[in-house]
C-alpha cells in the first residue's frame, strides 16, 4: 500500500519493508491465536449451537492454534536475528533501549495531561509508551511461547509444571488481548486525529507534519543529519531503503 | 365376475386394510401386559404423596432403542398384577428378570454389580460392615443410571454413533429376523464403549461430587467435576469429544468393573499414591508420559489451602493484569481529556527569559 503525499510534503519512514512484514505476520498470528485460544473458554450454550460439528471444530482449532503459534515463534526468532544482523535492526534496537530520559518524558507527559505543562515532551524515534509496549510484547511472546511449548509436549512434564503453564498461558493471553484492544488500538488507531485507522502499519510512512508533531526530537535529528535523511525520508537520493537482513551490514555514524 | 364374488373380494380387501392400519408397528418392546394401553398417552402423570409430579408416559419409540427394550414391563415391576394397578413400588435392579444370560443360561440379574459396589468407595457400609456417616448419600443404581439408550458404532464412519448398513448386510447373510439383527448389533457395538459420552459421565458424577452439602458432610476437599471441566480434558469433553478420558478412565483400574471404584487411600485403587503415576502413561493416552505427570494434584483449584502455588500464580496474574490495564486506561482518559481542552493550563510556569 502506497501513501500518497500532499504536494510539497515529505514522507518519513517509520517501518521499513521487513518491519512491516514482521508486524503483519504478528497481527495475523495474534488474531488467529486469540480466536482459536479463547474458543476453549466458550460457554457450553454456544458450543451446543455447533451441533455435530463440535468435535471436528475442536480438533481443527488445536491444529490451527499450534500452526499460528509456531509461525509467531519463528517470526520472533527472525526478529531477534533482524535486530542483531542488520543495520536497520541494530538502529531499531538502540533506539528502543530504555533510558532515564524516558522516565523524565513520562513524568513530563503526565504533567502535560494534568495541565501543569503547556507543551508535551519532545519524543525521539520511540516514545516511552512505545518502549513499554515493545517490552511487554517481548515478555509476552517469551511467556506464551514457553508455556505453549510445555503444554504441547505435555507428556514430558510434571502435572505441577503443566498446571502452572496453563495458568500462565491463559492469563497472559487475557492480559495481551486486553492490552492490544485497549492500549495499542487506542494509541495507534483510535486517537481523535488518527481515527478510524492509521495507515502507517501498511504504508510504513508518516507525513512530515505528523512527524514534527509526534516525534519532534527525531525530526530535528533527521533534518540535521544528511545520512539520517537518506534513511528516513522517502525519495531522498539514493532512493533505496534498508529492508532487513538482505541489506549489507553497514554501521551508520551519528545515531543517537 | 359374479356380484357375490366381487362383494367378497371388496370385503376381504377392507379387512386387510383395517388389519394393516390397526396392527402394532414392529417393535422389540415386550408389552405383553398391554401396559401401553394407558402409558402411551403423553401427559399421563400424577402427584405423589410427597407432592412430586411423576410423569408416567412411556415413549415407545425411545424405549425400543434402550438397552432394556427386550425386558417385559413386569420384569422390573413384578408387583403390578392387575389393571388399573396400585402405585408401583420402586424398581429394584437386583431382581431376576425374564432375560436368560446366554453364557450361564440362568435368569439375568444385576446382583453381581451390587457385589462390586459393596467393595467400592461408594458403598454405604465400611470395611467392617458398619454404616458410614450419612449412608443415604451413597449412590444406588438409579442415582447414576437411567434406562440408557443404545449408542451403536458405525465402523465405516470412524466410530461415530450410527448403524453401519454394510455391516447389517453381512448379518443378514446368516440371520433372517431384522428385529434380532438390529437388537444384537446395537447391543454388541454399544457395549464396545461406554453407553454415555465423557461429558454425560462427568455430569452424572457432578450430582454428588460438585454438591457443596455432600462434599462438606464427607470431608471432600475438591469440586472434582468442576476442576475436571477446567482442564483440557474437560474442555474437550464439553465439545463432545469421545476420545477424551472421563472420571472412570482414571479412577478405575483398566479391565475392572467401573462399579468397583476404590478410594485413593486403598493401595489397590487406580488413584492410590503407588498407582496413579501409571494412569497417564496408559497406552491409549500419553504412552511416553513420565510417572510424575499424574503425581501432582490433578483436581487443582483456585484455593489457597488446596494448591497454594496455583493460587499465588493466579493472584499474581490478576494483579499484573489490573496493575497494567488500569494505569493505561487512566492515561487514555487523560489523553482524551487533554485533546478536549488543548490550551488549558492549571499552573502557569515561569518562562526562562522572564
Amino acid at each position: 500500500m502506497k501513501h500518497q503525499p500532499l504536494e510539497g510534503q515529505r514522507l518519513f519512514i517509520r517501518l521499513n519493508r521487513s518491519e512491516k512484514n514482521q508486524h503483519l505476520i504478528f497481527v495475523v498470528c495474534f488474531i488467529i491465536l486469540a480466536v482459536t485460544g479463547f474458543m476453549v473458554k466458550l460457554p457450553e450454550e454456544i458450543i451446543a449451537l455447533l451441533g455435530e460439528h463440535q468435535q471436528k471444530l475442536f480438533y481443527y482449532r488445536s491444529i490451527v492454534h499450534r500452526v499460528a503459534g509456531t509461525i509467531m515463534a519463528l517470526a520472533s526468532v527472525y526478529h531477534v536475528g533482524y535486530l542483531f544482523l542488520s543495520s536497520a535492526g541494530r538502529r531499531w534496537f538502540i533506539d528502543m533501549m530504555p533510558r532515564p530520559k524516558d522516565l523524565k518524558e513520562m513524568f513530563h507527559n503526565l504533567m502535560y495531561y494534568l495541565g501543569t505543562r503547556e507543551t508535551p515532551p519532545e519524543f525521539d524515534r520511540f516514545s516511552y509508551k512505545q518502549k513499554l509496549e515493545y517490552g511487554a510484547l517481548i515478555a509476552g511472546t517469551v511467556l506464551m511461547t514457553g508455556s505453549g511449548i510445555i503444554l504441547w509436549t505435555e507428556s514430558s512434564w510434571d502435572k505441577f509444571i503443566l498446571d502452572i503453564a496453563a495458568i500462565v498461558h491463559a492469563m497472559e493471553a487475557v492480559l495481551a488481548c486486553m492490552a492490544i484492544m485497549i492500549w495499542h488500538l487506542y494509541e495507534v488507531h483510535l486517537r481523535p486525529h488518527k481515527f478510524p485507522i492509521d495507515n502507517m502499519w501498511l504504508t510504513g510512512v508518516i507525513p512530515e507534519e505528523e512527524m514534527k508533531e509526534e516525534f519532534p526530537l527525531h525530526y530535528k535529528k533527521i533534518m540535521e543529519n544528511p545520512e539520517l535523511q537518506r534513511i528516513y525520508i522517502v525519495g531522498e537520493p539514493p532512493d533505496r531503503h534498508e529492508t532487513g537482513p538482505r541489506i549489507p551490514l553497514v554501521d551508520l555514524p551519528g545515531i543517537n | 365376475m359374479p356380484k357375490a364374488a366381487c362383494r367378497f373380494l371388496v370385503t376381504l380387501w377392507g379387512f386387510i386394510c383395517l388389519f394393516l392400519i390397526c396392527a402394532p408397528s414392529v417393535s422389540f418392546c415386550a408389552d405383553i401386559g398391554n401396559c401401553l394401553l394407558c402409558h402411551k398417552y403423553p401427559g399421563l402423570s400424577r402427584v405423589d404423596e410427597n407432592g412430586k409430579l411423576r410423569l408416567l408416559y412411556i415413549n415407545e419409540a425411545i424405549f425400543n432403542t434402550s438397552m432394556h427394550a427386550k425386558v417385559k414391563c413386569e420384569g422390573c415391576h413384578p408387583d403390578i398384577q392387575k389393571i388399573p394397578h396400585d402405585p408401583a413400588k420402586k424398581v429394584d435392579c437386583l431382581i431376576q428378570c425374564h432375560i436368560v444370560e446366554p453364557s450361564s443360561e440362568q435368569k439375568f440379574s444385576h446382583k453381581d454389580v451390587a457385589e462390586f459396589l459393596k467393595k467400592s468407595v461408594h458403598s454405604p457400609l465400611d470395611a467392617d460392615g458398619k454404616p458410614k456417616p450419612f449412608p443415604e448419600d451413597f449412590p444406588d443404581c438409579k442415582k447414576c443410571h437411567d434406562n440408557p439408550l443404545y449408542r451403536p458404532m458405525s465402523f465405516n464412519k470412524m466410530m461415530l454413533p450410527g448403524i453401519s448398513v454394510t455391516a447389517l448386510g453381512r448379518c443378514r447373510v446368516c440371520h433372517k429376523k431384522d428385529d434380532f439383527i438390529y437388537q444384537f448389533y446395537n447391543h454388541v457395538t454399544t457395549r464396545l464403549r461406554r453407553s454415555r459420552n465423557p461429558k454425560n459421565i462427568a455430569e452424572s458424577c457432578a450430582r454428588c461430587h460438585d454438591n457443596p452439602i455432600l462434599m462438606k458432610r464427607h470431608n471432600l476437599s475438591t469440586k472434582a467435576v468442576y476442576s475436571y471441566g477446567e482442564s483440557f480434558h474437560g474442555k474437550a469433553a464439553t465439545f463432545l469429544d469421545e476420545r477424551i478420558p472421563d472420571c472412570l478412565d482414571c479412577h478405575v483400574n483398566p479391565g475392572e468393573s467401573v462399579h468397583q471404584m476404590l478410594g485413593y487411600k486403598n493401595p489397590q485403587s487406580a488413584v492410590s499414591a503407588q498407582n496413579k503415576g501409571r494412569i497417564c502413561a496408559n497406552a491409549e493416552c500419553h504412552p511416553s508420559a513420565t510417572p510424575k505427570m499424574a503425581e501432582y494434584k490433578v483436581h487443582a483449584e483456585f484455593n489457597l489451602n488446596q494448591s497454594p502455588v496455583r493460587y499465588y500464580f493466579t493472584v499474581f496474574f490478576i494483579a499484573l493484569t489490573g496493575g497494567t490495564l488500569l494505569p493505561l486506561m487512566g492515561i487514555i482518559f487523560l489523553d482524551c481529556l487533554r485533546r478536549l481542552f488543548p490550551n488549558t493550563v492549571l499552573i502557569q510556569r515561569k518562562k526562562k527569559h522572564e
